[in-house]
């Protein structure tokens, strides 16, 4: 692939209502059609769902990864996006994954959206880095995440 | 909202609430008729959509008797029902009509013939905006006017199916501060900007709705008359909320905001331009109120605005109603005990309004453009007060910034020096720091020539603003007022320090400085000691009457004689 590489991070509020089985339900769908439309339009990147927050990179060629931004951004389920980094890249960190999700069971990233909210959503203070890194690690090394192609 | 009404009046009850077509204007053609075909209104369209025979005969049944027409029957149908229905007619070869008949209140149907060729082509090259694929501001009128003609047609309509409906509303959404992200950004991301928000408004907009581009970053909203009590309130907030969110345009995160008017169709506004009006209004209140929100209009901002309006009128009347007159306050200089001169101040006393303070009507005038014409005749009318005083006193006068902006002060100074007989050095212009900001090169470039006439050049209320030192050397200055908020009082020590270094500063830069707002014989002491040059403020007088400054010179100049100087 020669078309210049985007990484984007951001992190937001869930807003969708009910409980967990109809949480777990919209996000699978939301899985479903992120997989089916990241494969097309060749995005690869990791989603993770903690405590009412969502993290999410996406990677890919620019103006792929910038059309599925615009998308997710007008999604109901979700508000108060903030973007913590958005940068090209040299190569993917999730060439695997068309959505690797990583959800309420691991530790780590929890970790790291427990500061994001700490610091009251200051996008000075989260660093796109670390979550990318700590998904990275995370999925990498356990196959207990639930990571799918 | 309309009193509801029985679903079946009798012909004559109804008759006080008739609805009348006859003004409804845009593409379509309106009628409003009786169950036997009988037109009882009609609006000029629907002769040109349907032919002059119709409107000659007063009745649509003329329409069968051509051969293209549709049969008596089918037509019968449609006049006597109780429901919606559609026909569609041959009036000439491949020239087609559709007539749309709805129920109306006693026993009226109203009829809205289209030609569904226009509406087919409806958003034409000229009515479409070719960036964002939406409709443009040609489209307005007509989009404005369909809503009024609903709206007459479901206040007209029997209650039983419309007695819920609310009002239709328009959101007027402005994007903040676009003109900055194109200015800084560029064009292309500005473009990519208004793509990306239309897709965002489109989301959030059902297919009744419409949405269209009526300004370089303005978008307009029309919902029908179907929303839910809060609804549209509700969609505007999440309008709000949708577009705050980033965007990412070419590689870069891009925030900004939408600012919306709200208005609904109701007693106020019963047709679409008011409603465009207060949509506008409650849009500039969203922008003044911190942008980045919705604003539903109000009727006391339509009170607001007509008092505005009235306001501006009065003061565009003022200059040749004679209704402003200049006031006088001495100055004193410092190291003679002398007086030096005055500053002319503007009063307005309107016959109704009584005396208007300055505050109040400057920036009206200035954001009219009123205030370049006021501002002449200020000039002129000091200088020649200053003709009558002996020939060493000065006479200072204020000029706003927007005076600068259509180059003409020069001239004027020089028309009013010629007129009056005064020499230039007893003229002194006095300009604010906003002047610095405003148009900072036409100002440095008029006031130069000034200067070269040999009018001095003062700055106003020095240390309340952002004043620079660079704009102080920057510009030709010969004298720095130091503002009364650092003279008036019980001064602190830092408020004097900051004084003497002021004062040291102009020395330093060849300025000469005056304190204004002396009110107490300390005061002028410690200015005096100080080193500062003049002097003007209640201690010395209050502003006086024209009238009173030949007698005030000359009562000054015998105290000087007596030796008894002021102070
Ligand atoms: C937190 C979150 C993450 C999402 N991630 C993706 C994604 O990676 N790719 C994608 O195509 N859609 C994703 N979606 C779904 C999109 O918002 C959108 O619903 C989907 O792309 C379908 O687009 P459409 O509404 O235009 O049909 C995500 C939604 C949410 C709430």
């Amino acid at each position: 692939m020669s078309e210049p590489l985007m990484r984007v991070v951001y992190v937001s509020h869930n807003t969708i209502q009910g409980d967990d089985d109809y949480l777990s339900q919209q996000i699978e769908q939301i899985l479903d059609t992120a997989r089916q439309l990241n494969e097309q339009a060749g995005i690869t990147g990791a989603l993770m769902f903690n405590r009412g927050l969502f993290a999410q990179v996406l990677e890919g060629p620019a103006a792929a990864v910038e059309e599925t931004f615009e998308r997710i951004q007008c999604d109901p389920r979700h508000a108060e996006v903030l973007m913590v980094a958005c940068d090209p890249v040299t190569a993917r960190s999730f060439d695997q994954w068309s959505m690797a999700y990583v959800g309420m069971q691991a530790d780590v990233p929890a970790l790291l959206l427990e500061i994001a909210s700490e610091t009251g959503f200051d996008a000075e203070r989260i660093d796109g880095d670390a979550i990318n890194n700590a998904l990275r690690t995370l999925l990498t090394d356990s196959d207990g995440a639930q990571a799918a192609a | 909202m309309s009193q509801p009404q029985p679903a079946c009046l009798p012909e004559t009850a109804g008759q006080a609430h008739e609805l009348d077509v006859s003004s409804f204007s845009g593409p379509a053609g309106y009628a409003v008729l009786g169950h036997e075909g009988r037109l009882y209104s009609s609006n000029p369209q629907l002769a040109v959509l349907l032919g002059d025979a119709v409107v000659v005969s007063g009745r649509l049944d003329s329409l069968c008797q051509n051969g293209h027409g549709p049969s008596a029957a089918e037509l019968m149908q449609s006049l006597t029902g109780t429901d919606d229905s559609t026909i569609t007619l041959e009036i000439a070869d491949g020239v087609t009509r559709q007539l749309q008949f709805g129920p109306l209140r006693a026993h009226r149907r109203l009829l809205i013939v289209s030609d569904p060729h226009h509406i087919s082509v409806q958003t034409s090259a000229l009515e479409q905006d070719t960036l964002t694929g939406l409709a443009n501001r040609h489209q307005l009128n007509e989009i404005l006017s369909r809503l009024e003609s609903e709206r007459a047609a479901a206040q007209s309509a029997p209650t039983a199916t419309n007695g819920n409906a609310g009002n239709a509303a328009i959101l007027l959404i402005d994007i903040d501060r676009f003109k900055q992200i194109n200015d800084t950004l560029g064009h292309a991301t500005g473009d990519s900007l208004l793509r990306l928000v239309t897709g965002r408004l489109r989301r959030v907009t059902r297919e009744t709705d419409q949405l269209m581009r009526v300004g370089g970053d303005e978008f307009l909203l029309a919902l029908p008359c179907d929303e839910e009590p809060g609804g549209v309130e509700q969609l505007a907030i999440r309008i709000v909320e949708l577009i705050s969110r980033p965007f990412l345009i070419n590689g870069q995160q891009l925030n900004t905001g939408v600012s919306i008017g709200i208005a609904w169709f109701d007693d106020e506004a019963e047709d679409g331009a008011t409603l465009l009006q207060h949509a506008d209004l409650a849009l500039q209140k969203a922008k003044v109120s911190g942008r980045n929100q919705a604003c539903a209009f109000q009727s006391y901002m339509a009170q607001e605005a007509l008092q505005r309006r009235a306001l501006e009128i009065d003061i565009r009347r003022a200059l040749t109603l004679q209704q402003f007159r200049l006031v006088y306050q001495p100055q004193v200089d410092l190291h003679t005990g002398k007086l030096a001169g005055f500053e002319a101040l503007l009063r307005w006393e309107h016959p109704v309004r009584g005396t208007v303070p300055p505050i109040e009507f400057i920036p009206i005038a200035e954001e009219t453009g009123e205030i370049r014409r006021i501002g002449a005749w200020v000039i002129l009318e000091a200088c020649r007060q200053a003709s009558l005083w002996p020939a060493e006193l000065t006479v200072a006068v204020n000029v706003s910034p927007l005076q600068f902006d259509d180059e003409k002060l020069p001239g004027h100074v020089k028309d009013a020096l010629n007129r009056s007989g005064i020499a230039p050095e007893r003229l002194e212009i006095e300009v604010t720091e906003g002047l610095l900001f405003h148009n900072p090169d036409a100002a440095l470039a008029q006031l130069t020539q000034l200067r070269q006439l040999g009018v001095d050049i003062a700055m106003d209320d020095f240390g309340t603003g952002y004043s620079s030192l660079s704009h102080l050397s920057r510009f030709p200055f010969t004298k720095v007022k130091i503002d009364q908020s650092f003279v008036r009082g019980g001064v602190d020590d830092r408020t004097q320090a900051l004084v003497t270094c002021i004062i040291s500063l102009g020395a330093s830069l060849g300025m000469k400085t005056l304190a204004e707002g002396v009110e107490t014989p300390e005061q002028y002491q410690r200015l005096q000691t100080s080193g500062c040059d003049a002097v003007q403020g209640y201690l010395i007088s209050r502003p006086m009457e024209a009238g009173s400054t030949t007698n005030f010179v000359d009562q000054c100049s015998r105290q000087i004689h007596d030796g008894d100087a002021t102070a």
